[in-house]
């Protein structure tokens, strides 16, 4: 069963990590000074986003249902936090190494393409989307029917199967 | 029948071992009796005492087998030497018993008094076996208790002076013997079987007479008395003891509880109560146990335990607070920004140099505070209606609910908000047109400015309907409601509810 104190520490940490996400995509275009400055933010922030994915990866470890080997179950219901994070981790890394590229010279330049504003647009859009689902997941994990045999769980079992 | 009983004593392992000490008693008394000198005083005392001696003394099972036992020894030695002692025996029995058997059954006389060396020599040999030599030796023992007891009983008759004399003369090696044998038998009986003895002791001290009476119940600690009496039983039906020379225990019972038995009363109620605490238990009073168990009680209940649910429904509680703030410091930010570019534009917006110049610095941070504010309210609408049941979501969006519809409007508008970064760059790093390098060339300014100003106004008017529609009902929150249910089943249920309150 989770404990309440690592469970609250875990989620704080998550929640750390998704502030500092929501931050760096908010506020690193004006933090630009030093190419190096936001090289640094970048890399941070991705270091941050695959904390996450091992974070919530290990969580999904520590419940009941994937323990009693029901992943496709722990698959069905949290696809969407899966893929999405999977999708934003790779628009950043993409992004961030474009943007980057580009300013790596000059900071200062004026750098946007349709492209790359395109891919901006996605980037951070799939950034709302993935703060929205981790969150959701990681505060859904709280649940104790996750870690407890229950007629919920068989139910969701069946209804996996179907 | 006594040569039947002699042909059973012999058989059996215990009646054979009982002769080696009464051999050596046998001797013992015969030289007694001759000593004149002693006996006087103990006839005395033993013809004075006799008359109470049954009331007083409880008279041993074991008796009937010493008796049987030495009546065979007798007849094998001969009448002549042992009987004078016969009527002071049978005096003693039917005292006892209150039965003469002894008329129709005139039985050879079996009292001998116990020569002390004899029993001691015989303890230790009994002592390494085990339990068939302990009830031998018990059997010994209780046969020469036995010869104490008659030789005790048989002054009362005072018919024969020269033979009584004698008699009382092995009263004081008795006692002697019983002085010297008892610190053995103190070390090996137990705790408890000393208690018995020795109250036992306390009313009796002033009767001689009770001492060979005792005897039994010093000796008895020898062995445990429930695996013991089966075995006495058995012998005593072997030996061929008739009913009535046995002695039950029902006769003694009056007596027994006080002797052998813990003193038993009714239990009182104690003021104090004894709770185990660290694997002792240590005296509490009950007042104080009853008041800490109360207040245990009340701070349980005060306090349910914190459970992850707990934890996840305070967090996602405490974001939604989040969300509220910055839907509204949204919708003021969006309509002051709006107001802003109108007011630097000019009339007609004329006015776009200074707007330019004037908004340039503001224009990248309020984007990035844009984006921060737009992705903070678009996620808690999405909480709101939960966003992660799509199927759920279209359904409220196609109903036209407000919550739904926000969130939509967020999205639209962070969207809208987003696809400005372009151009909110190109006005952060705006230089006059004659400066080189300038990214703004003549005439682009109001190529450029004019669909941002209307992007950034519909933003606004996004943002602001969105604070309205989810001002309309700011209490909503369905992924609290299924989230933390069980979301299969009620789920239809809630949709219900909604349905019926809009």
């Amino acid at each position: 069963m989770l404990q309440t104190s690592n469970y609250s520490l875990v989620l704080s940490l998550q929640f750390l990590l998704l502030s500092y996400d929501l931050f760096v995509n908010s506020f690193s275009e004006l933090l630009r000074m030093a190419p190096v400055i936001q090289l640094v933010l970048f890399i941070i922030q991705d270091i941050a986003i695959l904390f996450n994915i091992i974070i919530i990866f290990l969580m999904f470890f520590n419940t009941f249902v994937f323990q009693a080997g029901l992943v496709s179950l722990l698959f069905h219901k949290f696809k969407g936090t899966i893929i999405l994070t999977a999708v934003y981790f790779a628009l950043s890394i993409s992004f961030h190494v474009w943007v980057m590229n580009l300013r790596w010279k000059n900071s200062n330049r004026f750098v946007w393409t349709d492209g790359l504003q395109t891919l901006f647009v996605f980037q951070r859009l799939a950034a709302v989307l993935y703060c929205y689902f981790y969150k959701r997941t990681a505060v859904r994990l709280g649940d104790p029917r996750f870690y407890q045999d229950s007629l919920w769980l068989r139910k969701e079992f069946m209804q996996v199967r179907r | 029948m006594e040569g039947k009983q002699w042909k059973k004593i012999r058989e059996s392992p215990a009646s054979t071992h009982t002769l080696k000490p009464q051999a050596k008693l046998w001797a013992w008394w015969l030289n007694a009796s001759l000593t004149p000198g002693i006996a006087k005083l103990g006839r005395a005392e033993a013809g004075g005492d006799l008359g109470r001696r049954p009331s007083l003394a409880p008279p041993s099972p074991r008796l009937p087998q010493v008796r049987e036992t030495s009546a065979s020894r007798g007849s094998s030695l001969g009448p002549a030497a042992v009987a004078p002692r016969q009527p002071g025996g049978h005096q003693a029995m039917r005292a006892d018993s209150g039965l003469g058997v002894e008329e129709d059954h005139p039985r050879p006389p079996r009292a001998l008094p116990p020569v002390p060396s004899a029993i001691q020599d015989d303890i230790p040999l009994s002592r390494p076996k085990k339990k068939k030599p302990r009830t031998k030796t018990m059997l010994a023992s209780a046969s020469s208790e036995g010869l104490d007891q008659t030789a005790v009983q048989r002054p009362s008759e005072g018919s024969e002076p020269p033979t009584k004399d004698p008699v009382e003369h092995p009263e004081a090696p008795v006692q002697k013997r019983q002085k010297k044998t008892r610190p053995p038998l103190e070390v090996e009986s137990t705790f408890s079987q000393k208690k018995r003895s020795s109250p036992s002791l306390l009313p009796n001290e002033n009767c001689v007479n009770m001492e060979p009476a005792e005897e039994p119940v010093i000796q008895k600690p020898r062995r445990k008395t429930k695996k013991t009496q089966p075995v006495e039983l058995h012998y005593a039906n072997e030996l061929g003891v008739e009913d009535e020379d046995v002695i039950t225990d029902e006769q003694r019972g009056p007596e027994q509880p006080s002797m052998f038995t813990a003193p038993t009363g009714t239990s009182q109620p104690v003021g104090k109560v004894f709770v185990e605490k660290s694997r002792r238990f240590q005296a509490a009073d009950r007042s104080e146990l009853i008041k800490t168990t109360e207040k245990i009680d009340v701070s349980m209940d005060m306090k349910p335990p914190w459970t992850t649910r707990d934890v996840a429904l305070s967090v996602h509680r405490a974001f939604r607070m989040v969300g509220l703030f910055s839907h509204g410091f949204l919708a003021g930010c969006a309509v002051w920004n709006i107001v802003v570019i109108y007011v630097l534009a000019g009339d007609q917006l004329s006015d776009f140099s200074n707007l330019l110049q004037q908004y340039k610095t503001l224009a990248y941070p309020f984007q990035s505070l844009l984006y921060l504010l737009l992705a903070l309210s678009t996620i808690s609408a999405f909480d709101r209606i939960d966003f992660a049941k799509t199927s759920v979501a279209i359904r409220n969006f196609l109903a036209l609910d407000p919550t739904t519809l926000a969130s939509f409007l967020y999205f639209t508008a962070l969207i809208l908000s987003l696809s400005q970064q372009m151009t909110s760059d190109r006005i952060h790093l705006y230089t006059p047109s004659s400066v080189n390098g300038s990214l703004w060339a003549e005439g682009i300014e109001e190529q450029v400015l004019q669909p941002w100003i209307v992007v950034n106004l519909v933003v606004a008017l996004l943002v602001g309907l969105s604070w309205l529609f989810l001002s309309y009902r700011p209490g909503m929150d369905l992924s609290e409601e299924l989230m933390f249910s069980s979301d299969v089943e009620e789920y239809p249920d809630e949709e219900k509810g909604i349905k019926a309150s809009s």
